[in-house]
């Protein structure tokens, strides 16, 4: 290969790299970001395995955030539509398996019926709701996640209502110990974070996800072109609520109680700021909001008093909010591009 | 398979009114295969109205849209372009995160048959190969525009309505463009309809012409023999049309 070819070359993957980038998708950084995700998931185990059972706990609940943000980036990230009904997608896959272990459920099968029942719920109440935009669904979607924790209560006879629902103990999956702060529920639920989100990036690289970011971003355009967008849109919000339905089965094995009151509207709110922060397309970035949501709060509290860590923790979220579009995520890989070009350059030269 | 000159799409007597506005009244005009019609008329004369009452983005108020000979009043917009009826925009609507290449592929997955062209050569025939993996916030207008034709070309469509191709582009990306279109016409048969307000890219592109002025069909036929017709030259074109100046080709 000569000189020129070879400069062109490079240039050309600058090129691709520099929009995979910007998009924050697209095949030239495919390899890098399952990379990441794959750093992230094993740091995230590893210092849970070696810390305290309470950091350890923390973590553990990481990785349930860690799929709400990873359900809500897959409607802002694909839709630009601004989901803060995940925390009712939680409580109702939470209760679900909840439900589904009291009834003497394997837990497999009681994290499948979590994120089927999820999914239909969020298919049913998508086709209505798609026809909504901008501010009109946030809206709509924040009255679901006020709705929800009251119909827990109103459904007493089924979920124990505002006395709450305490599950079985003892829960093993291949012989792992479930629950609170063992290593079995830690390993577990960073597993199943790992499938949901490789998966789901496989589908944003694929055909599919291309169709839905043409629908998200030019939906006038993908319709007249005979894209059915209303399906497209449903099909979005039900992997959503799928994805925070696995969520919320593991919020169920983790904590073992459940209550209305843990799945409150603010819930939903927090999870749309950390999944923005951390960046919405970004599965890795999802790990990130999901310890920043789980673990920062309450190790905070061993520095300041308890009081004040809503303070920091805001002043925290609105300095990464400066890092601008696509979010912490964003800058990182920027970070490492820019050092793996140094290396690559530094060679060349 | 249709004969050459066969009436791809008409509109029949077509009325459109908004609320009081008559937008169009008896419109009547028919896009041939192999043929290039250029739509011109001054601002508000209904040009896009009548786009967007052929694609089926409105419904007229009275009259008929064929298709083929078949009265496709009823179908809807993503029907109508399933079936064969491609566009452009105005304004181009594009997917700002996905790069022009996989703007232009997405459109692609959506053709009805294996014959249209492909997304690698539209690149290169619309002349957008050089930003094919780029994004669209970082790629000149021009190139959008002819993005949005290599799009709507790739789904193989048997009817393709360019709404202002040259709005906003510069001397040299509106001969990129007449360039383009003569490259896609010399290898396809696909009826085109464009709207345009500059003479000399109508002349250029366009065999046959017609003319709107407040929803009303003023002139039509041959492109030269409109052009020379005293009420469109009184109406719309004025005396100037000669000053305009493209160096493009002959008319297809």
């Amino acid at each position: 290969m000569s000189a020129t070819t070879s400069v062109v070359d490079r240039q050309l993957l600058r090129s691709r790299t520099n929009a995979g980038l910007e998009a924050g998708r697209g095949r030239a950084l495919l390899g890098m970001r399952v990379v990441l995700v794959l750093i992230a998931v094993v740091a995230a185990v590893s210092v849970g395995l070696g810390s305290t059972s309470g950091l350890r706990y923390a973590l553990a609940m990481g990785a349930v955030y860690a799929l709400a943000a990873l359900a809500n980036g897959v409607v802002m990230g694909g839709l630009g539509e601004i989901s803060l009904s995940t925390s009712a997608w939680l409580a109702v896959g939470a209760y679900v398996c909840g439900l589904a272990l009291e009834a003497g459920w394997a837990v497999g099968w009681a994290i499948l019926a979590s994120i089927v029942v999820t999914a239909i719920i969020g298919f049913v109440v998508a086709i209505p709701t798609v026809r909504l935009r901008g501010i009109f669904t946030a809206l709509a979607t924040f009255v679901l996640a006020w709705a929800v924790p009251q119909s827990i209560i109103y459904l007493e006879p089924i979920t124990g209502g505002s006395h709450g629902l305490s599950l079985p103990t003892g829960n093993t999956v291949l012989g792992l110990p479930l629950g609170g702060s063992s290593p079995g529920q830690l390993i577990f639920s960073y597993i199943c974070f790992t499938i949901a989100g490789l998966v789901t990036l496989a589908l944003a690289e694929s055909r599919i996800g291309r169709r839905v970011v043409w629908v998200g971003e030019s939906e006038s355009a993908a319709a007249v072109f005979g894209v059915k967008v209303t399906w497209v849109k449903v099909a979005v919000w039900t992997w959503s609520a799928a994805v925070a339905g696995l969520g919320g089965a593991l919020f169920a094995l983790t904590v073992g109680f459940l209550s209305p009151d843990q799945f409150p509207a603010t819930l939903g709110i927090n999870l749309f700021v950390v999944a923005v922060i951390a960046g919405s397309r970004s599965i890795w970035g999802a790990v990130l909001a999901g310890v920043l949501l789980a673990v920062v709060p309450t190790q905070l509290q061993s520095f300041i008093p308890s009081s004040a860590t809503g303070i920091i923790f805001g002043v925290i979220l609105l300095l990464a909010l400066l890092t601008g579009a696509g979010g912490l995520a964003k800058r990182v890989e920027w970070l490492i591009l820019a050092a793996w070009r140094a290396v690559r350059g530094g060679r060349h030269a | 398979m249709p004969d050459e000159n066969t009436v791809m799409l008409a509109a029949r007597a077509v009325d459109m009114r908004f609320g009081g506005v008559k937008a169009l009244s008896g419109v009547e005009i028919e896009l041939r295969r192999g043929i290039t019609t250029g739509l011109i008329g001054p601002n508000g004369s209904g040009k896009s109205t009548l786009i967007n009452v052929l694609t089926g983005v409105y419904r007229q108020t009275s009259g008929a849209v064929e298709f083929l000979g078949e009265d496709i009043s009823r179908v809807s917009a993503r029907s109508r372009a399933l079936r064969g009826l491609g566009r452009t925009f105005q304004h181009p609507q594009v997917a700002r995160s996905l790069t022009v290449r996989e703007n232009i592929a997405v459109a692609a997955e959506l053709r009805r048959h294996d014959d249209a062209m492909g997304v690698d050569d539209a690149l290169v025939v619309f002349g957008c190969s050089e930003y094919a993996d780029q994004l669209p916030p970082q790629v000149p207008y021009g190139v959008l525009k002819l993005m949005e034709i290599a799009r709507a070309v790739v789904c193989g469509p048997r009817v393709l309505l360019l709404d202002e191709p040259a709005a906003g582009l510069n001397h040299d990306e509106r001969r990129e463009l007449v360039e383009s279109l003569q490259r896609f016409r010399n290898t396809h048969d696909t009826a085109v309809c464009l709207i345009e307000h500059d003479v000399a890219l109508v002349r250029a592109l366009c065999s046959e012409l017609v003319v709107l002025e407040s929803g009303r069909v003023l002139g039509r036929g041959p492109t030269a023999d409109v052009l020379q017709d005293p009420r469109v030259r009184a109406a719309y074109l004025g005396d100037d049309m000669a000053e305009s100046n493209v160096e493009a080709g002959d008319p297809s």
